[in-house]
């Protein structure tokens, strides 16, 4: 009973979005820490928004598994939203939230990128550091991420990213 | 096609209540909510008894209400006041409204029914529209349809928003991951502008300065009478890295409305301009409305009505995730798509537009504004806040980061804006005529004003006659859809 329960419980947390087919399955899957990507046959291409037909050719889309693709880094963002003060120091920013937009073949997500990863990258860029608005800490072509982790928290889907240096 | 003219518009005093919940949710929960983080105060919250009378003015029963998700139809009283103020200062007979249409994000249904049957209009066609930020200028583009098709002669379009409105967030912008407010695709834009073309912080941060300048003499504005330094905008909290809070607008209530009318028929309106005696003969006996026409026998009519002619409208929308939009949000804009609809209809060329109003939530979408509508080349945005062209008179109500983002009702108190400023009206006192409907605040264990009477400063504005083409710039949803309007004097 207690399992039911839960079921239902979290059952309802997803039909408040709005859902149907693919859109369904992949907030499933999101909720079992997995990225399903829409993606189109007959277009070949990775397609968003998650729905059952592509946006291109109007055909059905699946959802495939993002295994080990790699996306393209954009923009890193440093947020302080949460933050009362700013706390730098030469290891990196300390209390900052970092933010990154990502570009998995066409599809673009907003996510944290994981401190570990990032902090290895800034220590081969500390000169950089002190000023960091407005500059580009390295060059983000040399850089690939992957999805690490995804979920739903507080009813709301998170992606989370690491860096993988290519060489 | 007919063309179609402004006849009249007003808007009300945005007012701030509670937080800013543009950029942030969470600053709220920390520092001002204690009783709901705090698990003993939350227990002594719940034992008391519920109050019977909710309170609007308290930041606290703000919480209340939205907890227990009860509104009380406070989006129409909002919306009353502007429309009311209308009415009575042209005197515009009610019978001869066709269409009455409402823009607003609010999750209230069948608001336009409601508003004119409180309003005793008995429109042809009444409809809601929605489309997050630019609202105010869709449904005014529909209203322009409706009577260039031929299918009413004149229409109401009022715009309203609460603090609390829902539109403030696209939650199914799945995406944007937890990240989705609008702040974090602001300071993604700031700062690959900045990286992309040179443009320093200094340039960007002045724009809020510009704002505010002109905000100090609105009487409508949020931030009436105050004053920013460019040091106080550099200084200020650092949200997102580089975004900081002033740069940001603010939520807040308001509303706006504007009357929209057939060319061909100005002169017909105008002279059955305060013939409402029918009417209110109506309403006496029946006893049903809600607020007495009684005072606007007094002249009002002819004299100052100078109608403002749309010229040219665009809109383009190129798609609602900014995943999505996100490659053309430099180059190929949905604004300076719906810009070049708008140029071509109207037959004129960016260099012609003297006044214009535009969409600055954040300070980097008014450079990027500039770009779009073609006043200079693209990259070039930077410099030219440093220029301060004469020829061009920007944002001359302040702005959205002056006046407050009311979302359905931004786009048309921009109307509005330059339809006062190319008509001359600017300096008309808006004096609110509805008693706005506070009740009394418990803590504060005075009861004895039930109704306040909203008391405002006024300073004259600036009045430029040399103007004779304006602009509207409206966008919504991380600037995935654009709306732009041109008048004519």
């Amino acid at each position: 009973m207690k399992r039911n329960n839960k079921k239902n419980r979290i059952k309802k947390r997803i039909s408040n979005i709005n859902c149907s087919g693919n859109y369904e399955t992949f907030i499933e899957y999101i909720r079992r820490g997995k990225f399903a990507m829409p993606y189109c046959k007959t277009c070949g291409k990775n397609i968003w928004p998650p729905t059952d037909y592509c946006t291109w050719c109007l055909n059905k889309m699946e959802l495939i598994d993002l295994q080990n693709e790699n996306g393209k880094l954009i923009e890193i963002l440093y947020s302080f939203v949460e933050q009362k003060e700013i706390i730098r120091s030469q290891e990196g920013i300390k209390n900052c939230d970092i933010i990154g937009l990502v570009d998995f073949n066409g599809v673009k997500l907003l996510g944290s990128i994981n401190k570990k990863t990032y902090n290895a990258f800034i220590h081969l860029n500390k000169k950089n550091f002190q000023n960091s608005h407005s500059v580009k800490l390295f060059d983000y072509s040399k850089v690939h991420v992957k999805l690490k982790k995804c979920g739903i928290c507080e009813n709301k889907i998170f992606y989370e990213f690491e860096l993988v240096s290519t060489k | 096609m007919r063309k179609v003219s402004i006849f009249a518009g007003e808007t009300s005093v945005f007012r701030k209540l509670g937080y800013n919940t543009f950029t942030n949710s969470n600053i709220r929960n920390k520092n001002n909510v204690n009783h709901y983080s705090n698990s003993k105060n939350y227990n002594n919250y719940r034992d008391k008894k519920p109050d019977k009378i909710s309170t609007f003015n308290s930041r606290k029963s703000f919480d209340f209400i939205k907890n227990t998700k009860e509104t009380n139809g406070k989006i129409i009283q909002i919306a009353l006041e502007p429309t009311i103020s209308l009415l009575k200062k042209t005197g515009f007979p009610r019978e001869l409204i066709d269409a009455v249409i409402f823009s607003s994000c609010s999750s209230d249904q069948y608001l336009s029914s409601i508003i004119s049957e409180i309003l005793g209009i008995k429109p042809k066609i009444s409809h809601r529209i929605d489309n997050l930020c630019n609202s105010g200028t869709n449904a005014i583009i529909s209203a322009y349809s409706y009577i260039a098709s031929g299918l009413c002669d004149s229409a109401l379009v009022i715009g309203a928003e609460l603090y609390d409105s829902p539109g403030r967030v696209l939650s199914s912008d799945i995406s944007r991951g937890q990240f989705n407010l609008p702040i974090y695709w602001g300071a993604i834009l700031k700062k690959m502008h900045m990286n992309k073309y040179g443009t320093k912080e200094e340039q960007i941060c002045t724009i809020p300065v510009n704002n505010y300048l002109k905000a100090k003499h609105n009487q409508i504005a949020i931030n009436h009478g105050k004053n920013l330094t460019l040091s106080q905008v550099m200084n200020s909290k650092l949200l997102v890295e580089p975004l900081r809070l002033l740069e940001c607008c603010l939520i807040c209530e308001g509303a706006s409305s504007i009357l929209l009318i057939a060319n061909d028929k100005i002169s017909f309106y105008k002279s059955k301009l305060g013939h409402e005696n029918l009417r209110k003969k109506i309403s006496s006996e029946d006893g049903s409305n809600l607020y007495n026409f009684t005072d606007d026998k007094k002249e009002k009519s002819q004299k100052e009505i100078i109608p403002i002619c749309i010229k040219g409208l665009g809109q383009q929308n190129n798609s609602a995730s900014f995943g999505n939009a996100f490659d053309t949000l430099f180059l190929s804009s949905p604004a300076r798509k719906a810009a070049n609809q708008a140029y071509e209809m109207a037959g004129i060329k960016p260099n012609d537009i003297d006044v214009v109003e535009l969409h600055d939530a954040f300070s980097i979408l008014e450079i990027m504004a500039y770009e779009d509508l073609g006043f200079v080349n693209t990259g070039k945005g930077g410099r030219f806040v440093e220029k301060k062209d004469p020829n061009i008179y920007i944002n001359p109500r302040g702005g959205i980061l002056g006046c407050g983002h009311p979302l359905g009702a931004t786009g048309i108190a921009q109307t509005v804006e330059i339809f006062k400023q190319l008509s001359g009206t600017i300096n008309d006192k808006y004096n609110s005529q509805i008693s706005y409907n506070m009740l009394p605040d418990k803590s504060s264990k005075k009861n004895t004003s039930l109704h306040k009477q909203i008391e405002i400063e006024s300073h004259d504005r600036q009045i430029r006659s040399d103007i004779k083409l304006g602009l509207v710039h409206n966008l919504a949803a991380a600037g995935t859809s654009a709306s732009i309007l041109i008048l004519e004097k």
